[in-house]
């Protein structure tokens, strides 16, 4: 029995230490990340559930299992827009760069219990994926480079297994969305669809029709069974990248990236908020190497980390004062019905620009490894700017 | 710690696999939070000229006049984001009784859940929003109607061919 424990601890450790080299980057990549992070919740992700203190209580109807099914009703409008508020200005004290790892870790816990009242009308959203790897970014050093009020380091340990479990939770929550499908979209039957049930429901009956749907309407049915069969292998596979090694990993985020963007052209589905899971990979110091964004910076003045304080914080207040007038929004401060189209044009952009990020970090990698390759067989000394781990000089 | 990597590992995967098992076994009780993502994985059939799809509809009074106007799920509901309509439909907004909903799980099991039980002052509360929403949007603030209706559409381009109403509803507000 204890060899049998033994063989087991032993093959995790390396099954571990795989994801934790895979999934690895640097503190300054996370700090930089982290200030991207902020900005992005504050612009096109923001804390929003107040209203659902306005609305009838004979809406409610919470997940059977859930926190809210033990209460009776939804929380009074006072307290949802109390609990905005102080998630809104956790989030600016994480863009600044004060006490990040608690606030955080607070952030976290108060948006899972906000949303599970959003999500008592009867239906879950699924954004956990987001805030559960926002969860394990709170235990790495994203607190530390380019803060006002810097963390404390954590044990390198710690942070490396606090990426590589945000890589499991990102390849799970990928196979809880592929499992389904396999049971049913893998076949030789050319005469049923699964992307063509989306899609009708979505075009026919939700009124999704802008951007390439209408475009579906073109092309044979059957050829989109070749779609069927690349998405359940796309959302199956991200644990075979993640043991494959870094730039495998993130070839596969890149290759989710341009299926949201897919998503949005012919579903009209913007999963916008997944550029925030994607991109804790990205190596932003290696990428943005040549620009000044050292961490002690030259000119106190200008630096343009004062910059992002001063806009995180206008930001803040300008989140602040549309809520206590009453409104509120999640994307750019845009109220209303009209908003829908909205989202869809702008996670375009944002999903194309984290494609670019993504490949160009990928590049970056692959480049880098292969110059050290040469260079370690050519036997000459290497530059020091072309090593494969070059943001961490 | 004798085992850390098999302790850690061993709470991470029950944390995961948990709620997806129930999710998978009974989409029904689907706890929150739990990481999951979107499955979506029904087929439709695609070789036939005509489909049929269901949906649900909610309709104001045109005021002063005897007809009916569809209303649109966004700006009817806004805050209430546009993905919570459906669900709410469903309980025709807490105005009428909805039985307890039997489920079959995935494993033969049934599960049957009671549906929360809505006060006469909850009902008068929505009666009273949902009929500030049908005046903003125009309409005669009396009546709600709610229909379940089966569209059928052409496939080749998605004209809607035929409706057929299902369950028609029509509430009082007053």
């Amino acid at each position: 029995m204890t060899k049998s424990l033994i063989f087991i601890e032993r093959s995790l450790t390396i099954f571990w230490q795989r994801l934790e080299d895979t999934c690895s980057n640097d503190a300054r990549s996370l700090g930089l990340f982290r200030i991207f992070w902020g900005m992005y919740i504050l612009l096109f992700f923001t804390p929003y559930s107040a209203f659902v203190g306005q609305v009838p209580q004979a809406f409610y109807n919470p997940p059977v299992l859930s926190l809210a099914s033990l209460f009776a009703g939804f929380p009074p409008y006072w307290l949802m827009l109390a609990g905005d508020l102080v998630r809104i200005w956790l989030v600016v004290l994480i863009t600044i760069g004060i006490k990040t790892r608690f606030c955080t870790i607070v952030l976290c816990l108060l948006t899972f219990i906000s949303n599970n009242f959003v999500y008592s009308f009867g239906k879950i959203d699924h954004d956990a994926l987001v805030w559960a790897v926002s969860l394990c970014l709170a235990f790495t050093d994203w607190g530390v480079p380019y803060a006002l009020v810097p963390d404390r380091r954590v044990n390198p340990k710690v942070a490396t297994r606090a990426l590589a479990t945000a890589g499991v939770l990102i390849a799970f929550g990928f196979f809880t969305a592929g499992f389904e499908k396999a049971l049913h979209w893998i076949n030789f039957d050319l005469s049923t669809g699964g992307f063509l049930g989306w899609f009708y429901g979505g075009y026919l009956i939700l009124d999704r029709k802008l951007l390439l749907a209408p475009l579906v309407f073109r092309v044979p049915p059957q050829l989109f069974k070749i779609l069927d069969y690349a998405a359940v292998a796309f959302e199956l596979s991200p644990f075979f990248f993640l043991l494959a090694g870094p730039a495998a990993w993130r070839a596969w985020l890149l290759v989710a990236t341009c299926f949201h963007l897919a998503n949005a052209l012919l579903l009209n589905i913007p999963f916008w908020d997944h550029v925030l899971v994607y991109l804790p990979f990205v190596a932003f110091a290696r990428s943005f190497g040549r620009l000044n964004v050292g961490v002690r910076a030259t000119n106190a003045v200008f630096s343009w980390r004062v910059l992002v304080i001063i806009c995180a914080i206008i930001l803040g207040a300008a989140h602040t004062a549309q809520r206590l007038k009453g409104g509120g929004s999640q994307f750019l401060f845009v109220e209303g019905g009209s908003v829908v189209s909205i989202y869809l044009y702008g996670s375009l952009v944002l999903l194309a620009l984290c494609a670019v990020m993504i490949a160009i970090d990928l590049t970056t990698r692959v480049y880098g490894t292969r110059l050290y390759r040469d260079s370690s067989r050519r036997a000459v000394p290497d530059d020091a700017r072309s090593g494969p781990d070059m943001a961490d000089r | 710690m004798k085992y850390p990597n098999m302790l850690y590992t061993a709470l991470l995967s029950a944390f995961l696999v948990v709620p997806f098992a129930i999710a998978t076994l009974a989409p029904v009780l689907e706890p929150y939070p739990a990481l999951l993502l979107p499955s979506g994985g029904g087929t439709i059939k695609t070789t036939e000229d005509q489909m049929d799809l269901g949906r649900l509809v909610i309709y104001g009074r045109v005021a002063d006049r005897d007809a009916w106007t569809r209303l649109s799920p966004p700006k009817f509901l806004s805050p209430i984001p546009a993905e919570f309509f459906s669900p709410l439909v469903q309980h025709y907004f807490g105005l009428s009784p909805v039985g307890p909903i039997a489920n079959r799980t995935r494993v033969g099991v049934v599960i049957t859940i009671d549906t929360r039980k809505v006060p006469q002052e909850e009902v008068k509360n929505a009666k009273q929003w949902l009929r500030a929403r049908l005046k903003d949007s125009g309409c005669d603030d009396n009546v709600l109607r709610i229909t379940q209706e089966v569209v059928t559409f052409r496939r080749s381009d998605g004209t809607e061919i035929a409706v057929r109403s299902e369950n028609d509803k029509v509430f009082d507000l007053h």
